[in-house]
């Protein structure tokens, strides 16, 4: 195990008592979920069919990591 | 990452995609090598894109493509800007105008590259997780005043119905307490207990995962509940030679880590044999940077915080993990 400098330590959160303020702190607000209401598809395969079943042309959003999830 | 606040926030940004187009999200990595007719149908709207045929300062594919059933690309760009997003919407609609709707069919399934598993991974019987991860308040606060305060991220947990099930004890009793087993805990510890919070990062290496135990207790027996508690702590080191700016030079002697104490509130229906509540937190402080992650700005120890909860059974939250899957499954470390 790695000797840690003792400002690298956590610092003593009472995780029991802050618990739901911590959860609620760390997950998305809604309007930072905004970008969810956009009705994506996960394939583009699946995307292609559908578009050309639709008559609408695809938008791809790719970045190197999942849109969806971590990039 | 911040184009999800940035660009794809913006309400005109919302409606022109929903209702002009088909949108689609995935990850490019894959696309722009798998030897599938995915793969090659991305490459060939990419190498009509903004950044066809380019090899420096890296090959990415990365951005917003709008293109027809067949291929044709209509416009691209690779931007946060919402400005310029409405932009290259409108010249791609006007093009789509142009040219109208193809007609050639096409086949409704392909034989998919083996390497990249993907969904097909995707445990419909075990436990699937939403993973954020947040910049926790700092004492002394010296962060610019823009986008890096606000950063979050997200991921997605996996886990197989076994590692599921090796959760709970064969006969839970109010008091039990014992050690998460080790296949579990290394899946939380070296794929997601990570500094990704304005971008991605590496996952820790097994020898990087230099102290980590995590316990449960049984709190109580409420049939068919059983109501449990999880907690532990992990610290993260990695030491090496790596550049924390995406395309900087290397420096040697360079140190990350991420020491965290972790509890949770979980909650088993025996009836249904799935967890219904599963919130966990880690908080601790991360230090140092890696290329993507955008740190270069922020390596001394700050408090991190990473919350799980359980996700939604629908295709948007049937996202894999941004492990490499292969690793992600791997075997535990015997020892």
């Amino acid at each position: 195990m790695t000797e840690v400098h003792a400002q690298q330590r956590p610092r003593v959160h009472s995780l029991e008592e802050e618990f739901d303020a911590l959860h609620a702190f760390i997950r998305p607000k809604p309007e930072e979920l905004r970008w969810t209401a956009i009705p994506w598809e996960t394939d583009l395969w699946a995307a292609r069919r559908k578009a050309q079943e639709a008559g609408k042309p695809i938008f791809l959003w790719a970045m190197n990591g999942h849109p969806l999830g971590c990039v | 990452m911040a184009s999800r606040e940035l660009a794809f926030s913006d309400p005109r940004v919302i409606r022109l995609i929903s209702e002009r187009f088909i949108p689609v999200a995935e990850n490019c990595s894959p696309l722009q090598v798998q030897q599938d007719a995915k793969g090659e149908f991305f490459r060939k709207v990419a190498e009509q894109g903004h950044y066809a045929g380019r090899t420096v300062p890296s090959a990415t594919r990365q951005g917003q493509y709008a293109c027809t059933p067949d291929g044709t690309l209509l416009a691209s760009i690779n931007t946060r800007e919402a400005e310029k997003l409405l932009g290259m919407l409108d010249q791609a609609l006007q093009r789509w105008q142009a040219l109208g709707s193809p007609t050639e069919p096409i086949p409704e399934s392909y034989a998919p590259d083996p390497r990249f598993p993907g969904l097909s991974l995707y445990p419909h019987d075990g436990l699937v997780l939403r993973v954020y991860s947040r910049d926790l308040p700092r004492a002394v606060d010296t962060r610019p005043a823009d986008w890096r305060v606000r950063a979050v991220n997200y991921d997605f947990a996996w886990f197989t119905r076994d590692e599921m099930l090796s959760l709970l004890p064969p006969r839970p009793h109010e008091g039990q307490r014992y050690a998460v087993p080790w296949p579990v805990v290394r899946r939380l510890a070296r794929f997601h207990l990570l500094d990704n919070v304005r971008g991605e990062t590496p996952a820790w290496k097994e020898d990087e995962v230099r102290a980590a135990a995590m316990m449960i207790e049984v709190v109580a027996v409420e049939p068919p509940l059983v109501h449990l508690r999880l907690d532990g702590t992990v610290l993260n080191v990695a030491r090496g030679t790596w550049a924390v700016r995406p395309f900087y030079e290397k420096y040697p002697d360079m140190e990350r880590g991420y020491h965290c104490r972790l509890y949770g509130c979980l909650t088993f229906d025996q009836a249904q044999q799935r967890f219904v509540r599963f919130d966990v937190l880690a908080v601790g402080d991360r230090w140092g940077g890696t290329e993507h992650n955008v740190r270069w700005d922020d390596l001394d120890p700050a408090p991190l915080g990473i919350a799980f909860e359980l996700a939604g059974d629908v295709p948007q939250e049937r996202i894999p993990p941004h492990a490499n899957l292969w690793d992600y499954f791997g075997p535990p470390r015997v020892s």
